[in-house]
């Protein structure tokens, strides 16, 4: 299964890859997701994706396959399954970060492979929500990196932030901060609404439309962890 | 039709009697697999493979042995020693077959094969040791999709270096071909029919129980077919045939898959052996969907030639069918069936075939409610599609290509010989009942509306009660105890479909009792003798017949006691409501009971040599097939906006010979078509292409629900068989003929766009592609 997706970021473009080669900031701002260790480019993650009352824990290793920093495009692996289960993820993603104006554009390209539950039963719910996980990440993203400007700057409430509550000065509160709400958000906003339009769309459509959620999440995380500079 | 009948004393056969396994179903006292509680009972669950295709690199148990209450674990190396290998072989000459192991062993061959099974002191437990069973696997190419399987560079099995299970065809016939190049039109088609699962409301189960003492192994099963069941836990576990029990108490339906006990119950026996205490597994529907066995999956292609008047005259079938990896039939057996059944109800003159099936790393396909029925399937849509291409009204070019009473006997292409059948009889009454002419003129009202009505007819023969090997004979013991009180004892295996209500019909009839004195026993193969089971329809005529036979038997004994006792010859008497008179003498009777009394009690009173006790046993080798047919009619209408199908008439019009019961029979035909309207609208088991399942919940196999389900109404031809009752077998024709009914129902309503149909199913997306594909043609 191959997914794409973009984000934009307000921030130069060296500071954004900066940022997301800082794996433990960065793994704050994927749903979800928690650094378990890092052995060179290879890291140990887990991540844990609940989508209505189907609750999954995968663990996996992520690694850096292919790294060219001049170009900001950056290419990794990930291996995992499921802390509780069989099911399996391999996954391939591909990013590359181009500059417009003062933004940063990101296009994520990941080809899941998922087995197991995620593979099954992912599928309706993952058209909706991977998108919009890319966006939750790019916005976590974008607070972390603006709630930096604000340290570095040494005042707080930079404009442009985004609404809800302010992010502590300290990037290490603030990263926990971020995981935090992530983490709520996550279990809360992917659960109603997207997964009653999957069963209302499950009689009307074809079941061969078919992706897995967690899959897409650990590419995401795969991909991110991946971009982190040895 | 269906007026309500009331049954007289003396003839329950042919009567609505209520059924007798109601209140108890109804009631919630229904005795199925989890209702078994046996004294220290253990739950097994199973670890089962993610992957489609897969080498097992490592089994680590340390952490699921470490939850408190798990007693036991096996992986196949550590089990299947103690199971013969193969469990089952359908090996031939050019038809390999896997080695059918409880457990896989070495490599995995489909997402949800078995490969540990985990016991625990509750299913609690077992669940939870089974998500921390760590198997460490290497993905192999997978084999996944019936067109690709051939030529895939994978293998769906290690040792078997082709995927091709089964090849065969007919002969090179020129006088096929030379009536293929006479014809006026030459049509060729192929249909295509997705896979489906079976989904018993009960999904399977079993309860072994190994008793050490004894040195027997106890099962409860959910099964179709006790006897086999003994026999096949006998072979496969070493163990002599009488000291194999198998209680088969309500089964929540079958319909096929549940003929044959699988890897995971084998496990289960082999757990309780080993343990020496009873082990219960009940699947979950997840389980069910995934890793019990499929059915359907298989495309027909067709190529037919007709002359200028709509008379088909040569026709050729190739089949191709998708078994999985570990088919519970053997290979040939949907493709075989169905090229060998095609040429139906009508006089194909020249017939040729060609039939393959391949292995996948997919669920293995068992049988499903008339599992060769692809015949009917593309048959009966190429017979609309040949009307439109030559412009022939569909119901027309049946009758033009339809058996005749007249034609009878008749013997078909591939050597079926119909005697008593009623094809023509069939189709008129169902085109009457669903008013066919006056439907013709409102789907012309309806589309000069931009409404879209169709109508859809599927005629065919089935064949019923297949009577061959195991399933040859049925048994019957009918004793009658000594307060008068009648216990039929038989091999049958009701899986749902009434034999309580219809075996007793037969048997009071006989006896002249009232229906409640007379009760079947059946399923527990240390109370009943051997019988076949159920499948293939054959209920009715085979255990019907020997039903019958051995009550008229035991009937001629009271007879013979009674008139001893009364003075009077047996051939002067009859037997009403249990009370046993001299013709013409009211005066001059016996109570059945008080008969029954003397037999056993009274052995003095017995005429000389009779033997005491009133119990008959008869078994009963029926024909290798009995046809039945039908017609199935229905109409629709399609929303063009939304692509929803809606079902708005449905008429069975059907002979299945003498019916012992007919609500039963309309009850077996309604349940059939349901699950016809499932597979034509609603389900599909569908794969990814490395082999995931994509539908293992109800919000992805989608069933028919009462929204989708029209009333249908009947029409009954009875054309008795030359079987015991005269009775055919009814089981499966509804399911046969609906899928076909419902396509060319929609083929014809979306005809005025240029649609084409010829795969299922119609879900609302597959219909308005449809539609946008035809536009844009």
């Amino acid at each position: 299964m191959r997914l794409e997706d973009e984000f934009a970021v307000a921030a130069p473009i060296q500071e954004v890859y900066a940022t997301i080669l800082d794996v433990e900031r960065v793994t704050g701002c994927v749903p979800g997701a928690e650094l378990l260790g890092n052995d060179g480019d290879v890291h140990n993650v887990g991540i844990r994706v609940k989508v209505g009352p189907i609750s999954m824990q995968y663990r996996g290793d992520v690694e850096i396959v292919e790294r060219d920093e001049a170009a900001h495009t950056a290419k990794m692996r990930v291996k995992g399954r499921e802390v509780r289960g069989q099911g399996t993820v391999e996954a391939t993603a591909q990013l590359r970060l181009s500059e417009d104006g003062s933004t940063t554009r990101g296009a994520i390209e990941v080809e899941v492979a998922l087995s197991g539950r995620a593979a099954s039963m992912g599928q309706g719910a993952i058209q909706d929500v991977s998108s919009k996980l890319v966006g939750r990440f790019a916005r976590n993203l974008a607070r972390m990196l603006e709630a930096d400007g604000a340290a570095a700057a040494g005042a707080a409430g930079a404009a442009g932030a985004p609404a809800g509550e302010p992010l502590s000065s300290d990037p290490a509160a603030a990263a926990a901060q971020v995981e935090r709400e992530v983490r709520d958000e996550d279990e809360n906003a992917i659960s109603g609404r997207e997964i009653v339009g999957a069963v209302v769309r499950g009689r009307l459509s074809s079941p061969l439309v078919s992706a897995g959620l967690a899959g897409v999440t650990l590419g995401l995380l795969g991909f991110l962890l991946g971009r982190r500079a040895g | 039709m269906s007026t309500v009948e009331k049954p007289s004393a003396a003839r329950f056969v042919g009567a609505r009697v209520q059924r007798r396994e109601d209140p108890r179903l109804l009631s919630g006292h229904g005795q199925y697999i989890d209702d078994v509680r046996l004294p220290g009972m253990l739950h097994a669950t199973f670890v089962r493979s993610p992957l489609a295709r897969a080498r097992i690199v490592a089994i680590d148990l340390e952490h699921a042995l470490a939850v408190p209450g798990v007693v036991a674990i096996w992986d196949g190396s550590a089990l299947n020693g103690d199971a013969a290998t193969p469990l089952w072989d359908w090996a031939g000459e050019g038809t390999p077959f896997p080695e059918v192991r409880a457990l896989a062993e070495g490599d995995v061959r489909f997402a949800g094969d078995p490969v540990a099974i985990v016991i625990a002191r509750d299913r609690y437990v077992a669940e939870d040791a089974a998500e921390l069973v760590d198997v460490e696997y290497e993905p192999l190419q997978a084999v996944v999709g019936r067109e690709l399987a051939e030529a895939s560079t994978g293998r769906a099995h290690d040792g078997i270096d082709t995927n091709v299970a089964w090849s065969a065809a007919s002969p090179t016939d020129p006088a096929l071909e030379a009536a293929f190049a006479a014809s006026a039109h030459v049509i060729t088609e192929t249909f295509r029919q997705q896979r489906h699962v079976n989904v018993p409301m009960e999904p399977r189960g079993l309860v072994a129980h190994w008793e050490r003492g004894a040195e027997q192994l106890t099962v409860y099963a959910s099964s179709q077919n006790p006897h086999q069941d003994r026999e096949y836990f006998a072979r496969v576990m070493g163990l002599p045939e009488h000291h194999v029990r198998v209680i088969m108490r309500d089964v929540g339906g079958g319909f096929g898959q549940k003929i044959f006990r699988t890897r995971e119950e084998t496990a289960v026996a082999l757990a309780s052996r080993r343990l020496g205490r009873p082990v219960k597994w009940i699947e979950d529907r997840q389980e069910n969907l995934m890793a019990a066995n499929h059915a359907r999956d298989e495309q027909m292609t067709l190529r037919v030639g007709v002359d200028a008047d709509g008379v088909i005259t040569a026709i050729h079938a190739s089949h191709l069918a998708d078994v999985g990896a570990y088919p519970l039939m053997p290979a040939m057996m949907p493709g075989f069936m169905a090229l060998e059944v095609l040429p139906g109800p009508y006089r194909f003159a020249r017939y040729g075939w060609a039939g393959k099936s391949v292995f996948t790393n997919t669920s293995g396909i068992s049988a499903y409610r008339g599992p060769w029925m692809m015949e009917t399937v593309a048959r009966e849509i190429m017979m609309d599609v040949v009307a439109r291409e030559i412009g022939v009204d569909p119901a027309e070019i049946r009758r033009r290509n339809v058996i005749q009473t007249e034609d009878l006997p008749y013997t078909t292409p591939t050597g079926r010989e119909y005697d008593r059948i009623s094809p023509a009889q069939t189709l008129e009454a169902a085109l009457e009942e669903i008013g066919y002419e006056r439907f013709r003129e409102e789907q012309a009202r309806a589309r000069a509306e931009g409404r879209y009505l169709g109508l859809g007819i599927s005629t065919y023969i089935e064949p019923t009660a297949g009577a061959q090997g195991p399933t040859g004979i049925e048994a019957a013991t009918v004793r009658v105890e000594p307060s008068g009180k009648v216990n039929v004892l038989m091999g049958t295996g009701s899986h749902g479909h009434s034999l309580e209500t219809t075996m007793v019909q037969v048997v009071a009839d006989q006896l002249g009792v009232p229906i409640e004195d007379v009760r079947l026993l059946q399923g527990d193969t240390a109370v009943s003798p051997y019988g076949g089971g159920t499948a293939g329809s054959r209920s009715a005529v085979i255990a019907g017949g020997v039903a019958r036979i051995s009550a008229i038997k035991l009937r001629e004994k009271v007879l013979e006691l009674a008139g001893h006792l009364l003075e009077a010859a047996a051939a002067d008497l009859e037997i009403e409501d249990g009370t046993i008179t001299v013709k013409g003498s009211p005066g001059s009777s016996i109570a059945f009971a008080d008969v029954a009394r003397i037999a056993y009690y009274d052995p003095s009173r017995l005429p000389e040599g009779m033997e005491p006790g009133l119990e008959s046993t008869s078994r009963y080798s029926a024909p290798p097939a009995t046809y039945a047919n039908s017609t199935q009619v229905c109409t629709c209408e399609v929303d063009v906006a939304t692509g929803e199908v809606r079902l708005l008439d449905y008429v069975v019009g059907e002979d299945c010979g003498v019916m012992i019961n007919p609500m039963v029979v309309e009850g077996q035909i309604a349940g059939g078509v349901a699950q016809g309207i499932g597979g034509a609208l609603l389900e599909h088991l569908a794969y990814d292409e490395t082999g995931n399942p994509l539908a293992i919940t109800f919000k992805d196999y989608l069933l028919p629900t009462t929204e989708d389900v029209p009333d249908i109404r009947y029409v009954h031809v009875e054309t008795p068989s030359n079987t015991p009752g005269g009775h055919k077998g009814v089981g499966e024709g509804g399911a046969i003929g609906a899928p076909a009914a419902i396509v060319n129902a929609v083929a014809d309503a979306l005809a005025p766009l240029g649609v084409r149909v010829t795969s299922q199913p119609l879900s609302p997306d597959r219909v308005l592609a449809m539609i946008d594909d035809a536009r844009s043609a």
